[in-house]
């Protein structure tokens, strides 16, 4: 199990840094987003997270390739606009931070937030979203197996009965949210969610040198961008 | 101390509840609450945790105290520092994504500086008998190890009381005895612990005394010697399951024999889940009204087996006959209908009727077939409820219903009576016998060996 | 007897959870909506929003009737400016959280989250929220966006192309009536879905 380097309020620091760089928009200077991107995968590989580190830059390089082909090839917009493929590129930078972030345990996301003076609710939000969010393509191919088992499922189904269909899926998936979102919240409540203390992480470390340098370059850097990318 | 004083509970939409409870649980006492399903004692953990006064919509009278304080007058976060709750599934009560984080959850909540969170779970981790599973992720634990976290993070932050509700129901046989070893440890540690069950075997050689709730009052209380004598029709009458060790008693599966080319074989079948291959060389025959039961331990392959089956997934090699023809999984989705663990995702419709009839021509010969299915499996009164309203016991009953309505050859079944007490145990073994009867091929996958030597004529151990 | 619940109008742990799952579910459809379109920028522009309205409606019914305080239907909202500004579009994030408020000020008054017609004029302004964010860059940062736009690789002909297109009253009013009118219908069917499912069976009242 991978050790985290940062102090949690480095990482939320550093993942704001960027989303405002990228997001500001100031400069129109061509290399701005493969910059931002690029100071963002510096940061992965020095935090080893090396798998996420070569999807998000493989996803990068084909994006910005497909954007490439159709300026150096001259494809048209008619069926599929290449505006897709660049709104993808541009969002790739914040996009990848907030993958780097969500790498966190969210116990120490919570109580990140939690020390940042956000209210203890926000943490149980994360902590939802984070337990939740990667079950729901499960949870669908779930409930589509067993209408395939019923003689429900199927392409030809869907578009004969779309409305059924929909119902079909939406019905079961709903309720079993329901169900798991009450599960969690009695787990929660038993074990002091709603406690007026401040939440501390298992994985929670001090300030230390490392984050004072992440900080550092960040910000340079950002000042860089900002200073000579203004038109 | 927990002091139940003339409490009643009635919930807000009228299901359940428990009536004039005066009970008192000392201090290190184990004590198992036992009754039918819907008997109220649920009702009595949640009363004692809490969760029926901060968390559930009712009515109460009476009250509920631990060491002299009111259960409803404390916040729900401070009874969570006495009262460890334990639940039936842990799966969807669980936060983190690795076990440590997992362990750590309520001391994280109650703002024990990081140190003292790490020692915690280090102890937590020890007492259950899981530090090798610190840095394991949840979803790759088996049910029994999943119960086993969820014991270890309501040990952490050090409650003195342990509420378990029904905790073996998604359990195998060793994994309830890996249970019960952690309960013995709880108790030896002078822990007063509360349990709920109705598959009272395991908690024999621990329990102080058992308290029998019928009808939402206590009916009776048994010292464990009492409960011990008591005999097998002795507890069916009390709607208990036996108060024995039981184990599968069945002839092995083999060759059905005769019969030519009728049923369902399985030949030289290859099942893998993921990368792993857990199924090698399995070879199996059935004839018509054949119900066969698939044991073995969590993880051994049993769901992954019945998938294939079912037409859900494709075997890596052998092949699948169903009346002498080979069967490609698309075909095997029409023959075999496969009813999976937890029936309410296979619930679409608003009534138990429409269930029945979804995906059909409704016209009035259809209606009819309905109908008479519905009285088959003595759900005809329930045939405009809304299927979610249903009983778990009936839920199984109406998801046969559906593969009788489908007509489905082979009917297969996963867990079909996780959760259910004698009475509705004894439902379910009935329908699926009626299926059987008719000429259905019925495959159970199932931890229960009181259903199973009821229901089953033949048996097959995966793993072995 | 005496009743456990008590009226308080603050979310708790549950009713923050309950939203988390469900408003998780919204933002799927919603996205994966979007990208799906995304392939055909008009059937994106014209259609994407609307459809998105009327798929998701029938869970902003349900979160509105399980929840029923105040910051439901800010959560969701919140939530989904989020989700864009991660997505790269912060002036989208701030514009939703400014209409967030203006529908938490129309359900202010208890039980207005029971109340379907209040559920459909709140759902009608967000439905509005998400459809004006498409073009937000033409009405607030033209220049900038254009700049942006080219540098990255947009052709200058395409750009005037969507400006012409989405500067045309009619095309814009054409456009919000159906998405209002989506979100709208998708609200009234919602709350079928609701009664015939969820009520009967419990899971709401």
């Amino acid at each position: 199990m991978k050790r985290y380097g940062l102090h949690i309020h480095v990482h939320v620091k550093l993942f704001l840094i960027v989303l405002t760089v990228v997001l500001t928009a100031v400069s129109s200077h061509k290399y701005f987003t493969p910059l931002a991107f690029a100071a963002v995968l510096i940061f992965a590989l020095a935090q080893g997270y090396f798998k996420a580190a070569g999807y998000n830059g493989c996803f990068y390089g084909l994006f910005v390739g497909i954007v490439f082909m159709y300026n150096a090839f001259g494809w048209g917009d008619r069926i599929v606009s290449r505006y897709i493929f660049v709104i993808a590129a541009n969002a790739m930078p914040s996009f990848f931070a907030c993958y780097v972030f969500a790498l966190t345990p969210p116990s120490e996301i919570a109580s990140g937030l939690n020390g940042l003076r956000f209210p203890k609710s926000t943490g149980v939000a994360v902590v939802t979203l984070f337990r939740y969010f990667p079950t729901v393509g499960a949870e669908t191919r779930a409930v589509r197996e067993n209408m395939r088992v019923r003689g429900l499922g199927g392409l030809r189904q869907y578009l004969l009965h779309p409305m059924r269909s929909f119902i079909c899926v939406l019905i079961p998936l709903l309720i079993r949210a329901l169900g798991v979102a009450e599960q969690l919240s009695v787990s929660a409540v038993t074990r002091g969610a709603e406690s007026k203390t401040a939440r501390h992480s298992l994985y929670e470390k001090r300030f230390g040198i490392a984050d004072a340098a992440w900080l550092a370059l960040f910000a340079a850097g950002a000042f860089c961008l900002f200073y000579f990318g203004r038109a | 101390m927990i002091e139940f004083r003339n409490v009643t509970y009635l919930y807000k939409n009228g299901g359940g509840g428990v009536k004039n409870i005066d009970l008192t649980v000392n201090d290190g006492e184990f004590v198992v609450l036992c009754g039918r399903s819907g008997c109220g004692k649920t009702t009595l953990t949640r009363l004692a945790n809490g969760l029926a006064y901060h968390f559930y919509a009712g009515r109460y009278d009476g009250t509920v105290t631990i060491d002299g304080k009111s259960v409803r007058d404390m916040p729900i976060f401070e009874t969570g520092r006495l009262v460890g709750s334990v639940f039936q599934d842990p799966r969807d009560g669980f936060f983190a994504k690795y076990v440590e984080g997992e362990t750590a959850f309520a001391c994280e909540n109650y703002g024990f500086s990081p140190t003292d969170i790490r020692a915690r779970v280090a102890a937590a981790l020890g007492a259950v008998g899981i530090e090798n599973l610190r840095f394991a992720e949840l979803k790759k634990l088996s049910s029994g190890e999943k119960q086993k976290v969820a014991i270890a993070s309501v040990y952490a932050p050090a409650p003195k009381i342990y509420v378990f509700d029904e905790p073996s129901s998604n359990l195998d046989a060793a994994a309830t005895l890996a249970l019960a070893d952690v309960m013995r440890a709880l108790k030896a540690d002078g822990k007063t612990v509360v349990v709920s069950e109705h598959r009272v075997n395991y908690l024999m050689n621990l329990a102080d005394k058992f308290v029998y709730i019928d009808g939402g009052e206590i009916a009776r209380v048994f010292t464990p010697r009492e409960f011990a004598n008591l005999s097998d029709a002795e507890s069916a009458a009390l709607g208990l399951r036996t108060p024995r060790p039981c184990a599968v008693n069945l002839p092995p599966r083999g060759d059905s024999g005769g019969g030519g080319n009728a049923g369902l074989r399985l030949n030289a079948l290859s099942v893998s889940y993921g990368k792993k291959e857990l199924i090698s060389g399995f070879s199996l025959s059935l004839r018509p009204g054949d119900i066969l039961a698939v044991t073995g331990t969590n993880g051994c392959g049993k769901t992954s087996l019945c998938r294939v089956i079912a037409g859900l997934k494709r075997q890596n090699r052998g092949e699948i006959l169903f009346n002498g023809k080979k069967l490609p999984p698309r075909k095997r989705l029409a023959a075999v209908y496969y009813v999976a663990n937890g029936a309410d995702n296979q619930l679409f419709s608003s009534s138990v009727r429409d269930e029945l009839l979804l995906g059909l021509k409704a016209d009035p010969k259809t209606r009819e077939r309905a109908d008479a299915i519905l009285a088959e499996f003595g759900l005809s009164e329930y045939a405009d409820r809304h299927p979610l309203l249903l009983s778990g016991g009936q839920k199984q009953r109406l998801t046969l219903a559906v593969a009788f309505m489908r007509d489905r050859s082979v009917i297969v079944l996963d867990e079909p009576t996780s959760g259910l007490d004698l009475t509705r145990m004894r439902h379910v073994a009935d329908a699926i016998k009626t299926a059987s009867v008719s000429g259905k091929i019925i495959i159970v996958v199932s931890h229960d060996a009181e259903f199973v030597n009821r229901v089953c004529n033949k048996s097959v151990i995966i793993g072995s | 007897m005496q009743e456990t619940t008590t009226s308080s109008r603050k979310l708790t742990v549950k009713d923050i959870i309950t939203l988390t799952v469900l408003t998780v579910l919204m933002i799927v459809i919603a996205f994966g909506l979007n990208t799906a379109t995304m392939f055909n920028h008009i059937l994106n522009l014209v259609f994407a929003m609307g459809l998105i309205c009327f798929l998701i409606a029938p869970l902003y019914v349900l979160m509105a009737h399980r929840v029923n305080k105040t910051g439901t239907i800010a959560f969701f909202m919140v939530a989904y400016a989020l989700a864009n500004t991660v997505m790269g579009y912060w002036y989208v994030g701030l514009f939703i959280a400014v209409c967030a408020v203006v529908c938490e000020v129309i359900m202010f008054k208890p039980n207005s989250y029971k109340t379907p017609w209040k559920n459909c004029i709140a759902f009608g302004i967000f439905s509005f929220t998400m459809l004006s964010t498409s073009f937000l860059p033409l009405w607030l940062f033209w220049d900038k966006f254009y700049a942006t736009s080219t540098a990255s690789g947009m052709s200058a002909e395409y750009l005037n192309t969507f400006k012409n297109f989405y500067t045309n009253g009619g095309i814009l009013t054409g456009i919000a009536a159906f998405t209002v009118c989506a979100a709208v219908l998708g609200v009234i069917v919602g709350y079928v879905i609701l009664n015939k499912y969820f009520k009967k069976a419990g899971y709401a009242d």
